[in-house]
């Protein structure tokens, strides 16, 4: 794809720097989009993200050759990029109606045994749970739905260690899970009630 | 619980999670993103070409001001600056140097090669003191010793002549005091 492009003269870049540049790119620029949209959740605001990730990198291209690991590397800055958007931006809050309406979705989903795709609905209510948990489990929490990163992987990109991202990543889980349950519950309730 | 299963909730949260991340993005992502970046790489050289021709440009500046600019700047005019102008310079000095200079004490000394050391910093003159212009009484005092230079002479000698006149009659009258003394 990228011989393409320089065979159409779009891309002009030359010199070694620029390949290991160029190489980033094409081998990691649907993973630093991923990770921008976990934390954005918008794909305008991801690629807007993702362009400004490469950009920084550009700026420091010469470090990039130095780079063991250059993966984890963009995975971080792409993650740094992503949370200083985000922190512009409110927390998402959805209303008793769309809250009704992903656990009737979620209900629906649970009873058939067939993996069915998840509508806008219960994707914004599963954001909104995740913002509402601890930053520290968050983090670990939005990084592990990338199938892209192994916990390791996670551990670099947040300075921690190994077994913590296991632990947070266990212990968000299960509050959403909780979370999830007592929503049912009290949507439910309503819904008998209303029948 | 009001789930049909514990398993089966987390089957779901599997699936919903692996889809919460799974985020596809618009196709062209890599071209957009080499296009931009080259875009940027354009705009960043012809910048830096400037930065380095203003660079140069003022160290050109810098180093003719300094070269060049310390001859021309002005200085107050003082004695020696003067004794050192040519129309001075065929004259018999007015007062003869009587014996050894006298010796300025430590500390003078001391602020003296202080000052000198400052001024071995700036560039070397042809001509040391420089030539300065003259004050408004020493052209006057230049334009009488070239239109009348016989005279200049004579009242040179006779100035001369006076101040020696006068030193002998200092020490004669020391003199008779100390005799004086050593009488008593």
């Amino acid at each position: 794809m990228a011989e393409a492009v320089i065979s159409n003269g779009a891309i002009s870049l030359a010199g070694t720097n620029e390949d290991a540049l160029e190489v980033a790119v094409r081998n990691h620029a649907r993973l630093v989009y991923r990770i921008a949209y976990s934390v954005l959740r918008n794909h305008h605001d991801a690629e807007d993200a993702t362009q400004e990730t490469f950009m920084r990198v550009l700026r420091y291209r010469r470090k990039l050759e130095g780079i063991d690991d250059p993966k984890t590397w963009l995975a971080r800055i792409a993650w740094r990029v992503a949370v200083e958007r985000r922190k512009k931006r409110p927390e998402p809050s959805l209303s008793d109606q769309e809250m009704a309406k992903a656990v009737s979705e979620l209900r629906s989903q649970l009873a058939s045994a067939e993996e069915s795709v998840i509508g806008s609905e219960m994707q914004s209510l599963l954001d909104s749970l995740i913002c509402r948990l601890p930053e520290h489990l968050r983090d670990a929490f939005r990084l592990s739905t990338i199938e892209e990163l192994v916990p390791e992987e996670i551990a670099q990109v947040l300075g921690t260690s190994e077994s913590s991202v296991r632990s947070r990543m266990f212990r968000a889980r299960r509050i959403l899970k909780e979370k999830l349950a007592s929503l049912e519950g009290r949507y439910g309730f309503h819904k008998q009630r209303e029948a | 619980m009001d789930f049909t299963s514990k398993e089966r909730l987390d089957q779901w949260l599997d699936s919903a999670f692996r889809q919460y991340g799974n985020a596809e993005p618009r196709a062209g992502l890599e071209q957009r993103v080499l296009a931009n970046m080259n875009k940027q790489q354009e705009r960043i050289a012809p910048r830096s070409l400037w930065a380095l021709t203003t660079a140069a440009a003022v160290a050109v500046i810098v180093f003719l001001w300094l070269a060049i600019g310390p001859q021309h700047t002005k200085h107050q005019p003082n004695e020696a600056q003067s004794r050192a102008h040519p129309v001075f310079q065929d004259l018999p000095p007015l007062r003869p140097s009587s014996g050894e200079p006298k010796r300025a004490p430590k500390e003078m000394r001391r602020i003296a090669g202080r000052n000198r050391t400052q001024v071995a910093a700036a560039p070397r003159l042809s001509q040391f003191p420089s030539v300065r212009p003259l004050s408004t009484q020493e052209l006057e005092l230049a334009n009488y010793v070239k239109h009348f230079p016989n005279e200049a002479r004579l009242l040179a000698q006779e100035h001369e002549q006076f101040e020696k006149q006068i030193e002998e009659a200092q020490r004669s009258a020391t003199n008779g005091t100390t005799l004086r003394e050593q009488e008593r």
